[in-house]
């Protein structure tokens, strides 16, 4: 009698403890096949939201200070975008495509100008200013200047000095 | 024994599968979906910022300056379809750009469309001395600019004559005596040198480098004229238009820098200074080239009434001068 109780006991629990353990496992192991699904996902999503954010972002180069035999320079950039910005690079060069192309930047080291503020939102202009240019501007000559943010997106500006 | 009751619930396994697999389709397809429309906003945003540009114009129309010869204020119109804001100020002189100020720092800077906004320079704001070679730049928040020159904004554009007569070389108020145009070599300080004479002006050395340029004009206007210290001869070389050098006036009255020029009177203008009465001769220092000649005058008309009315004339000279060695 008490085998026969056993039994019918056993019977009785197994199909709950049962469901709970197979629940157990199924969801340890879906952890990992989880993880790597939306991983592969979120890099998709990354693309999207970084071309977003470089959707939205837009400079303009507002004023450009170079004049011939002065060795400094002086860039006013609005940002005219959604997405805050900051400037990374700037190039000059000649306009006809002869000469150096000058490149300097921030993120450099040294840094090769400064900018004030750091980062713009909409409607707001930034100051990029260079104390030695390493070059001095001829006389007569057009300049192409390029401006671009740390996520790429720039402008060009013409100047004749 | 265990095993055998877990394998009897293996039913139970797709389930709990099935359950899982849906939520895992439904974050990542949710992800996918909210960052796609994300980028599709922002990419409209950016259309949007674009399609406002297109529509924003703004024009400087005029500035008004002090008793000191100090720009007061400048008007702006907004000639565009849509609401703007100025957020700056520039002023370009011999080729160098400053930032003057972010206007809307001082007061609300938006302006309607066909509506039009007087900015007062504030008085934190260094001078802004009036310079006839000067141009101003506005610029609204989204970037767009306009450009004037300073003599333009202040005295009007050069209006044509409404009835020209070719057998006379003049346009404007003063006219030029073309046969009576000389220079005088002079030292640093635009002292005329007692050893020279005036030559003719059209072929002058290089050397020496201080030269003071005369040149005769008859106001056959109907009403009396004072130009100022501002009135300049420029020589513009044909090969570098950029590197215009100027001779400002040495008026005949040195306190106030001006020149009365009297109704149907012929009168010597002679120019010596590189700056509105600097007191420093200009220095020619233009290679070897062929330069054609403009003439400023900045004044003032006498109306009969007594008061004063803004003058200015531009004179392209018909005529090149010769730089030799």
């Amino acid at each position: 009698m008490v085998s026969a109780l056993k039994a019918s006991n056993d019977k009785a629990l197994s199909p709950i403890f049962a469901t709970l353990i197979i629940l157990a496992v199924v969801t340890v192991l879906f952890i990992p096949v989880f993880i790597w699904a939306t991983g592969a996902t979120s890099q998709t999503q990354e693309s999207w939201q970084t071309s977003g954010l470089i959707a939205t972002e837009r400079i303009v180069i507002e004023e450009v200070n170079l004049k011939a035999g002065t060795a400094s320079c002086t860039i006013y950039v609005r940002n005219i975008g959604k997405t805050a910005v900051s400037v990374d690079n700037v190039f000059i060069s000649l306009s006809d495509g002869t000469g150096t192309m000058h490149v300097y930047s921030k993120s450099g080291s040294p840094p090769t100008f400064t900018t004030s503020p750091n980062s713009v939102i909409q409607g707001d202009l930034i100051t990029l200013t260079f104390t030695t240019l390493g070059f001095t501007p001829a006389t007569n000559e057009a300049y192409t200047v390029k401006v671009f943010t740390t996520r790429g997106v720039g402008d060009t500006y013409q100047v004749v000095t | 024994m265990y095993f055998g009751k877990l394998m009897q619930a293996r039913k139970g396994i797709e389930t709990i599968t099935a359950v899982f697999m849906l939520l895992l389709m439904f974050a990542a397809l949710t992800g996918l979906l909210v960052a796609f429309y994300n980028y599709n906003l922002s990419a409209k945003e950016q259309m949007d910022i674009e399609h406002e540009r297109s529509q924003e114009k703004i024009e400087l129309t005029r500035i008004e300056v002090n008793e000191q010869f100090k720009i007061s204020n400048v008007v702006i119109n907004n000639t565009g379809t849509i609401d703007v804001r100025i957020r700056a100020l520039y002023e370009i002189v011999n080729g160098e750009t400053k930032l003057l100020f972010d206007p809307s720092n001082y007061a609300d800077t938006q302006i309607a469309p066909a509506a039009s906004l007087v900015i007062y320079i504030p008085a934190d704001i260094p001078e802004i001395p009036f310079d006839p070679q000067a141009k101003i730049v506005a610029a609204t928040e989204r970037g767009t600019k306009t450009l004037d020159y300073v003599p333009t904004l202040l005295y009007g554009p050069v209006q044509p004559p409404s009835q020209y007569d070719p057998t006379k070389l003049y346009i404007g108020p003063l006219m030029l005596k073309f046969d009576d145009f000389s220079y005088h070599k002079t030292n640093i300080n635009g002292v005329l040198d007692p050893t020279d004479y005036w030559h003719p002006g059209w072929v002058v050395p290089k050397t020496p480098q201080y030269y003071a340029w005369k040149i005769s004009v008859m106001n056959i206007d109907t009403r009396n004229i004072t130009i100022n210290r501002f009135a300049s001869f420029n020589l513009v070389p044909t090969e570098a238009p950029s590197t215009t050098l100027s001779w400002y006036l040495n008026s005949t009255d040195q306190t106030t820098g001006k020149q009365f020029l009297q109704v149907n009177q012929t009168q010597s203008v002679t120019y010596i200074w590189n700056g509105p009465l600097s007191g420093a001769a200009q220095k020619m220092n233009l290679p070897e080239c062929t330069c054609s000649v403009f003439l400023t005058f900045f004044g003032v008309f006498h109306e009969a009434d007594g008061t004063e009315t803004p003058y200015a004339q531009t004179i392209p000279f018909e005529a090149a001068v010769t730089v030799t060695r």
